[in-house]
């Protein structure tokens, strides 16, 4: 499988669907089964944050989701969840302290326990987490390589 | 799959029986659920999460909040989980340090 590519649009009740197509594509990329219940979890959470994320921002276009394997080179799948909502640009560290938080709206005390648990999620659930953060919005990229 | 959620009195206990999924669509469901058992007097609670096929940290704030509030009114709520991967979520989130986690809702009632 080269590449697919899902749009979902900002509405909680989708993020289902994400973590459904997650589930499929990481079977078909070879993910082993015990780990695939972490790639439903971790896509779930990625996709929830950045939809909650564009719902707060009032911004209607979709999240994307990109899922890339190569079943014949090995098992294994990279995917990236990509918003839109504009961030001070950042890398690494700095761009996981943005997510955890540094947006700073009202409900933000709150949301920073949230993300600090998505957060907790993807690093223990998925081999790789890297977040890019930036003006056209934030890329959380998560890897699995078995 | 949706949620489902029942409750009923067990002694001093009140068990919420969860089944289906937990996530950032259902969790306010849930949340509605204990904040109308805080608001109605029952402060000694048990989420029964056995018949819970997935469950995100939407899910794990809303039992945060739960304890809160109920703690607010020197009550406590108690978790019953024995599935292997819901309970890995609890671990990498440090949250089997909060709550105390059960095997039964027997065991969970039982002082």
């Amino acid at each position: 499988m080269a590449l697919v590519q899902l749009d979902v649009v900002p509405d909680v009740g989708h993020v289902r669907v994400a973590r459904l197509v997650a589930v499929s594509l990481a079977r078909v990329n070879g993910v082993d089964e015990e780990v695939v219940e972490d790639v439903r979890l971790a896509v779930g959470e990625a996709c929830g944050r950045a939809v909650a994320a564009h719902s707060r921002a009032a911004l209607d276009e979709p999240v994307r989701l990109r899922f890339e394997g190569d079943a014949d080179a090995g098992p294994g799948m990279r995917v990236e969840i990509v918003d839109r909502v504009a961030m001070p640009e950042a890398d690494g560290e700095a761009a996981l302290a943005l997510l955890v938080g540094g947006q700073a709206p009202a409900a933000a005390r709150a949301e920073a326990g949230a993300a600090s648990a998505v957060m907790a999620l993807l690093e223990g659930l998925a081999d790789e987490v890297q977040v890019h953060t930036g003006t056209q919005g934030t890329t959380v990229e998560l890897r699995w390589n078995d | 799959m949706d949620l489902s959620l029942s409750t009923r009195d067990e002694g001093d206990w009140t068990v919420v029986a969860v089944g289906g999924e937990i996530d950032v669509y259902t969790a306010p469901k849930l949340r509605e659920t204990l904040v109308d058992l805080v608001n109605v007097g029952r402060f000694r609670l048990v989420v029964d999460l056995e018949a819970v096929d997935f469950l995100d940290s939407t899910g794990l704030g809303v039992l945060v909040g739960g304890l809160k509030r109920l703690r607010a009114h020197d009550g406590t709520l108690r978790v019953v989980c024995t599935q292997e991967r819901l309970l890995k979520i609890f671990r990498i989130t440090g949250l089997t340090k909060v709550f105390a986690i059960h095997e039964s809702v027997a065991d969970a009632t039982a002082d």
